[in-house]
C-alpha cells in the first residue's frame, strides 16, 4: 500500500468516529487501507493521546504586557549607537574645520584684478617726470 | 476553513487597524496549544511557557513578517518548530528524550478518569521511540489539529510525505502497544 496516496478523510476519521459509527460507505473506504482491528486500534491510540493532551495542565500567565512603540515619538527618542554618535560629531568637526580654513584664506588673499589685454592703456609720461636716467643724448 | 481564515483576519485587523483585541484572540486562541506542542516534544514547560511567549511578542512587534501564503496556524508553528530546533541544539538534550517527557508528563496531576493509566505509560513509551520528523508530524495532527497541507508547509515537505510519516508513526505506537507475532520476531 502506498501511504503517500491516503486520503486525508481517513486520518481524520481515526480521530472522530470509532469504528462502530462509521457508516456503511466510510467504513468501505477505511477498509481499503486498514482492517477493522487496525482501525479500531489506531482510534484508541489517537483517543488516549488526546485526552491525555487535555489533561495537562498550563498556566494561562498573565498576558503579554508590550508597549507599541508610538512612530512618531520613537524616531526622537529611539537608542543612537555609539558608532553613530562618534561618526556625527567627527563630521561636524570635519565640515567646521574646512568652513573655517576657508573663511581665513578668504580674508588673508588680497584682492587681484585681473585685466584683459586690451583693458591695459598707456600711461602718459610728463616730461617733467619722465626718468632721467632713461633720457639718453645723441 | 474558516478557522484559517478567522485566524488571519484577526492578524490583518492587528496589523492594518493596530486592533489589540484581535490579537488578544490570537493569544489566546494559541497559546496553551503552543506551550504543549513544545511540552509534547519534550521540552520542560517552564521553558515550552517561555519559547511560546517569546513567539507572541515576537508576533506582537514584527506582525508584517506574516507570510500571506500560509495560514496563520502554518507560520505560528513553523516558527515554533524552528525555536524548537534550535533549543534542540543549544542545550543538547537529543538523547535525553525520555527523560524530559516523562517529566512533562509527571505534571498531569488529575489524569482523565476515560485513560488507563499504564496505556498513558505505553504511548509515552512509544512516542518517544519514534524520530523527531515523525513525533512531529503526529503531535501536530493530532495534537494541534492541523491538516496535512499546513503540516507540509511546517516540515516543508511534500504532503505526499506528511501523510507516509503520520501513518508510520500510528503504525509505529500501535505496534508497541499491541506487539503482534510478527513485529515481536
Amino acid at each position: 500500500m502506498n501511504t503517500d496516496e491516503l486520503p486525508e478523510f481517513v486520518f481524520d476519521l481515526l480521530a472522530k468516529k470509532d469504528f462502530n459509527d462509521l457508516s456503511a460507505n466510510e467504513k468501505e473506504l477505511c477498509m481499503a487501507y486498514m482492517t477493522a482491528e487496525d482501525y479500531m486500534n489506531y482510534a484508541d491510540i489517537i483517543r488516549s493521546v488526546r485526552s491525555l493532551d487535555a489533561s495537562i495542565p498550563v498556566d494561562p500567565r498573565a498576558k503579554i504586557k508590550v508597549v507599541k512603540p508610538n512612530r512618531s515619538s520613537s524616531l526622537l527618542f529611539r537608542p543612537v549607537p555609539f558608532y553613530q554618535c562618534a561618526a556625527a560629531v567627527i563630521l561636524t568637526c570635519a565640515c567646521c574645520y574646512f568652513l573655517f580654513s576657508q573663511a581665513i584664506t578668504n580674508r588673508s588673499t588680497p584682492d587681484v584684478e585681473f585685466m584683459k589685454a586690451d583693458q591695459i592703456k598707456g600711461v602718459p609720461l610728463a616730461e617733467d617726470a619722465y626718468p632721467e636716467a632713461l633720457i639718453v643724448e645723441m | 476553513m474558516g478557522r484559517e481564515q478567522a485566524d488571519e483576519q484577526l492578524l490583518i485587523a492587528f496589523i492594518d487597524e493596530n486592533n489589540e483585541a484581535a490579537f488578544g484572540a490570537l493569544y489566546t486562541k494559541h497559546y496553551k496549544q503552543l506551550v504543549k506542542f513544545f511540552m509534547w516534544l519534550s521540552m520542560p514547560q517552564d521553558e515550552a511557557q517561555d519559547q511560546a511567549q517569546n513567539i507572541f511578542i515576537k508576533i506582537y512587534n514584527n506582525p508584517l513578517l506574516f507570510d500571506r501564503t500560509l495560514t496563520f496556524k502554518s507560520w505560528l508553528y513553523a516558527i515554533a518548530k524552528n525555536r524548537h530546533a534550535n533549543y534542540m541544539r543549544d542545550n543538547k538534550v537529543r538523547f535525553k528524550h525520555t527523560s524530559l517527557f516523562a517529566e512533562n508528563i509527571s505534571v498531569v496531576k488529575e489524569p482523565a478518569a476515560n485513560v488507563d493509566q499504564s496505556k498513558i505509560k505505553l504511548i509515552v513509551h512509544a512516542l518517544d521511540r519514534l524520530s523527531e520528523k515523525h513525533k512531529e508530524v503526529f503531535i501536530l495532527k493530532y495534537v494541534n489539529n492541523l491538516t496535512i497541507n499546513e503540516i507540509a508547509s511546517v516540515c516543508q515537505c511534500s504532503p505526499g510525505t506528511v501523510k507516509s510519516r503520520l501513518f508510520y508513526s500510528i503504525k509505529k505506537i500501535k505496534n508497541i502497544i499491541h506487539p503482534t507475532k510478527k513485529n515481536v520476531v
